[in-house]
């Protein structure tokens, strides 16, 4: 009866009558518990051994580096098949301990361990994101640190020790690097990589917002900085490539990065979130060029044509249409975009459509600042669902947190899971979902990856002038759990044998209950965020996955035999028909 | 009445928070009446804070003076004291509930963080208003954020009907009909919105969209190149609204309304704003220097020069006030301080465009070919995405090539016509233009080979 009241007020303030029939309102997401599946995450950060406090020493003189930093690294670093750590940190000392980075070895059951000492892993700048990747092809992964001031590249000596051999391989980007993405630019088996870079911040500049009160400076404070594009040639250096390449030639402020094949003309593409300027979509050209087509193929700006606060991006194919959509998150005030892929013919695609609003994900998101993003399976139903960890970069209007003696009470906020119905509409379970939604920190790295090795997705949460967080995923028990609404899953690793690699680039097309389901090899990303992790796919009711079909970069495509829902699988490019 | 039809359940899901919220801000704004709003106000400006309580005080004499209430509310909106604003504009609404202006500036309140909240609100403001076009499209945009296109276009197609020239609601019937498909009627109000607002970078992007969609991938490619180097947003005429953001008296907003006016063409209006704030703050080195930047607009470099010197008085560092200076210099003709301002810059940024096409000019000037080219060169190196920027770069590129060409160096003419319709390429020009460039590529090639 009292919702009944509630539509009636509803009703009469929109000017609708019920009992009149006429135009067709939109699906509308639901934002019930039950109809969101009941996912539930708890933070489980105490029992991981993760100890990880990000901190800046910064409270009260508003350095904008301060906020925007936070990321993150996950990548198995000594080859036991378990995900590792690495959090970049500010380099500044607070209460006489060096805000040091520090690299976390992962034990078995899910428990990790400082071993930053004698990693060579201890760089002392001033830590933003990092980015994962064989690059050298011998079997194990390196890690590419990004920084305000000079980039440091780690080559993986094995058994979790790394060197420094940013001079030996060309690659000490300066000024103010963001995110970045190892991808194979040319298909030649060696990974390129493409650093974003943000503002030629000057410390000096002090802002204020409306009213007078300081606050951090945004970018339009700043110019931009072109990003960098280095070409890896043949294991052993980076040359930059950027000015050949085309991508020299915009200074925009670049926070997000992601490489794909989004015209599926063959050749991943880079697409770059800007805050507060278009975003870039480099379509890759071939011969090391790239064209930034984003305006044409509606990728640069919102639904209304302006350009929004880009922070992370988040791919993958969210309608089951076989092609790779696109998601940003924004400032405060602004929604979070998803650009829906329209398809076309490989290499002449029609573009990109801003429809976040038909797929509930654009007013949930305006009272948040969103950063870190990702499409995961979270219920393992076999549909991709959306997180989104948030946190404000001036103060919120009002404060959510209660942490009276915390600077940063002011820019916390909640993190966001919306569930996907795999038809492309969201169903915002943000407060139902435990821990993760209600936790109020301000939060920057997303990573979602199966702690535990039970068969559903957790995730890791990196926070400015905080705790990193480990948020246990509770909704599946794992395999063999009766209980209705259990669902199986598939692990899968896509390696290229001669390449001793994950075939970065590649694409996986699952057949579940005659339905295909297609994800994509790629390293982890969204915002200041590296890694490498196997391929997790939810099964659903089914029990198996029937074949896999592999599209390898350059484009040869290969099937393999499925799986039982519990496997993991690892597909070798040449061993499939 | 209008009708959602068998939908308005699903509806009813989605816009359950913004109704919820709104329901309980009236319920607190009944049972709160003549309470005024307590912002904190430890940590503004003077100036906000004197015209803040100025407000509260006149308020608390006259608690049932709806003009009072909704004029601290306006206040308090103009300084972003968003909570206070939108319970003091619910009072002002709770007194004079047939006022369309308190509940239309409420709705602008909960525009950016509530879109269903400020969809109810615009439908209320429309309905005492109906011919307030800027409402009509705040209306269809908010219904836009929360998914009801349909509704929206009905909106959209209301202002467009009140104020034919609205390039913002052409924008808006664009944008639905192209994500309808219907691309003939997208294309329609796109090159209608167009027309009205050549020079606005959302209109041209979406221009753009269409005519890639259409089949046209020449036209929109141009149109995408060029949609990058104009003003990012298009000012709607919205009176009401710009009553509120006229009351905002901190630096900021003085600095924030001047660019406005500059991105939209009202130099005068600029430069007031910038010399209020000058007379309230004569030490502020950003206004000085913005100051500098609109005098140069408008072409008076002895007064863009002065405000550049004073704004680098007060802060030697300011980032881009030393590049107005050299500017403003070289139009005056006192080349040897131009120049010595321009290396200044250029010693710190070396790729900095403008400061290497001054340079340009300048070794132009004394006929040293090889400097001019060598500079030339590092600018075109540098790339440029500023339309002011790139006509000068060619014009440069253009007289050098007839000097070039002149003096028999065919090849070197015909080199520095390949960057000028390189550069035009980058920067969106139309073909007609390249025709004429590649044209005169071709006799320089053929004049080198015979």
């Amino acid at each position: 009866m009292r919702l009944l009241a509630v539509a009636a007020t509803a009703a009469a303030i929109l000017g609708c009558a019920v009992e009149e029939g006429a135009s067709e309102p939109p699906a509308a997401p639901s934002t019930d518990v039950a109809a969101a599946g009941g996912v539930r995450f708890v933070d489980v950060t105490a029992e991981t051994g993760l100890d990880f406090v990000h901190a800046t020493a910064s409270a009260g003189t508003f350095p904008m580096p301060a906020i925007m930093g936070g990321g993150v690294a996950a990548f198995d670093a000594d080859g036991d098949d378990l995900l590792d750590l690495y959090f970049p940190n500010a380099g500044i000392e607070t209460a006489g301990e060096p805000g040091r980075n520090r690299f976390y070895l992962q034990r078995p059951r899910g428990r990790f361990v400082d071993a930053t000492a004698g990693s060579g892993l201890d760089n002392p700048g001033f830590g933003m994101g990092a980015a994962v990747g064989d690059v050298d092809n011998d079997g194990d992964l390196d890690l590419y640190v990004t920084n305000l001031g000079a980039d440091v590249f780690y080559r993986n000596e094995g058994g979790g020790r790394f060197a420094d051999v940013t001079e030996e391989f060309g690659v000490a980007t300066s000024g103010w690097s963001t995110s970045a993405v190892f991808f194979d630019a040319d298909l030649d088996g060696w990974l390129d990589l493409y650093v974003a870079r943000y503002v030629q911040w000057n410390e000096a500049r002090e802002c204020q917002v409306q009213g007078g009160r300081v606050d951090y400076c945004g970018p339009q404070q700043f110019e931009g900085e072109a990003d960098v594009f280095y070409r890896n040639e043949g294991g052993r250096r980076f040359v930059d490539r950027s000015r050949d390449a085309g991508v020299s030639l915009i200074e925009d402020a670049g926070l997000g990065v992601v490489a794909s094949d989004l015209d599926e003309d063959g050749l991943p593409d880079i697409y770059v979130a800007n805050d507060a300027d278009p975003n870039q979509l480099w379509m890759n050209r071939g011969g090391g060029v790239f064209e930034d087509d984003a305006v044409l193929l509606g990728a640069a700006y919102n639904r209304f044509g302006v350009g929004e606060a880009g922070m992370g991006i988040a791919l993958g194919d969210i309608d089951g249409d076989r092609d790779v959509d696109l998601f940003l998150s924004h400032l405060i005030e602004e929604t979070n975009t998803l650009y829906v892929n329209l398809g076309g013919p490989p290499g002449a695609t029609d573009g990109f459509e801003d429809r976040a609003a038909e797929a509930g994900l654009a007013a949930p998101s305006t009272p948040y600042t969103g950063f870190g993003t990702a499409f995961f399976d979270a219920d393992n139903d076999g549909d991709l669902d959306l997180a989104v960890v948030n946190g404000a970069v001036k103060q919120r209007p009002e404060t959510l947190s209660d942490r009276d003696d915390w600077f940063w009470r002011g820019y916390a906020e909640p993190n966001m899971l919306m569930l996907g119905d795999g038809a492309g509409v969201f169903a915002d379970a943000s407060t139902a979902s435990g821990d993760f939604g209600t936790a109020l920190d301000v939060s920057r790295g997303l990573v979602p990856f199966d702690l535990e090795g039970d068969g559903d997705l957790d995730l890791l949460v990196s926070n400015l002038e905080g705790s990193a967080r480990v948020y246990l995923n509770e909704t599946i028990t794992g395999l063999g759990d009766a209980r209705p609404g259990a669902a199986g899953w598939v692990r899968a690793r896509v390696v290229d044998p001669d390449l001793r690699r994950t075939a970065l680039g590649a694409s996986v097309v699952a057949w579940i209950a005659g339905q295909p389901v297609r994800r994509l090899v790629m390293p982890l990303g969204g915002y200041l965020t590296g890694g490498d992790a196997p391929l997790h796919i939810g099964l659903g009711d089914a029990t198996t996955v029937e074949r896999f079909e592999v599209t390898w970069p350059g484009g040869t495509v290969e099937t393999f035999d499925g799986a039982a829902s519990g496997s993991e699988v690892t597909l070798l490019r040449g061993e499939g028909r | 009445m209008r009708s959602c039809a068998s939908g308005c359940a699903g509806l009813l899901t989605r816009i359950r928070g913004g109704v919820i919220a709104a329901s309980l801000l009236s319920l607190a704004a009944v049972t709160q009446a003549a309470q005024p709003p307590a912002p904190d106000l430890t940590a503004v400006e003077p100036r906000v804070r004197a015209a803040i309580e100025k407000e509260l005080a006149t308020t608390v004499r006259e608690p049932d003076s709806p003009s009072t209430w909704g004029r601290l509310a306006m206040t308090l909106h103009a300084h972003q004291f968003d909570d206070e604003a939108a319970s003091a504009y619910a009072e002002a609404s709770r007194l004079a509930p047939g006022d369309f202006r308190w509940i239309y500036l409420r709705a602008n309140v909960e525009e950016a963080r509530d879109p269903a909240a400020a969809a109810t609100l615009y439908r209320q403001a429309v309905e005492l208003d109906p011919n307030y076009a800027p409402a009509r499209i705040r209306l269809a945009s908010a219904l836009e954020k929360v998914g009801l296109a349909a509704d929206a276009d009905d909106h959209y197609r209301e202002a467009a009907r009140l104020e034919p020239d609205n390039a913002v609601a052409h924008l808006g019937l664009g944008r639905l009909a192209l994500a309808r498909g219907d691309v003939d009627q997208a294309a329609r109000h796109l090159e209608r919105a167009y027309e009205l607002s050549p020079e606005t970078q959302a209109v041209v992007a979406m221009l753009s969209r269409v005519r890639h969609r259409a089949g046209d991938r020449d036209g929109a490619r141009r149109l995408a190149q060029a949609a990058r180097d104009l003003p990012p947003l298009l000012h709607q005429r919205d009176p009401r609204r710009a009553e509120v953001d006229l009351l905002a008296v901190d630096s900021e907003s003085f600095l924030r309304r001047s660019k406005t006016y500059r991105e939209t063409g009202q130099l005068q209006a600029s430069l007031g704003e910038l010399r209020r704030l000058i007379e309230l703050e004569p030490a502020n080195a950003q206004a000085h220097f913005a100051a500098a930047g609109v005098q140069d607009r408008m072409n008076r470099p002895r007064e863009a020069a002065a405000a550049a010197r004073r704004a680098l008085e007060l802060d030697p560092d300011l980032a881009g006030g030393r590049a107005v200076l050299a500017g403003a210099l070289f139009k005056l003709g006192q080349f040897g301080e131009a120049a010595a301002e321009a290396e200044r810059v250029l010693a710190e940024d070396p790729a900095d465009v403008h400061m290497l096409l001054v340079t340009t000019m300048l070794a132009m000037r004394e006929n040293d070919v090889v400097r001019a080219l060598e500079r030339l060169d590092r600018a075109a190196v540098a790339g440029v995405s500023d339309s002011r920027m790139r006509e000068l770069m060619v014009q440069l590129q253009l007289e050098l090539a007839d000097a070039l060409g002149g003096a028999g160096l065919y090849d070197d003419a015909a080199r520095r016509i390949e960057q000028v319709i390189e550069t035009l390429e980058r920067g969106g020009a139309s073909e007609s233009e390249l025709r004429l460039h590649q044209r005169r590529l071709a006799q320089y090639r053929e004049r080198a080979r015979g």
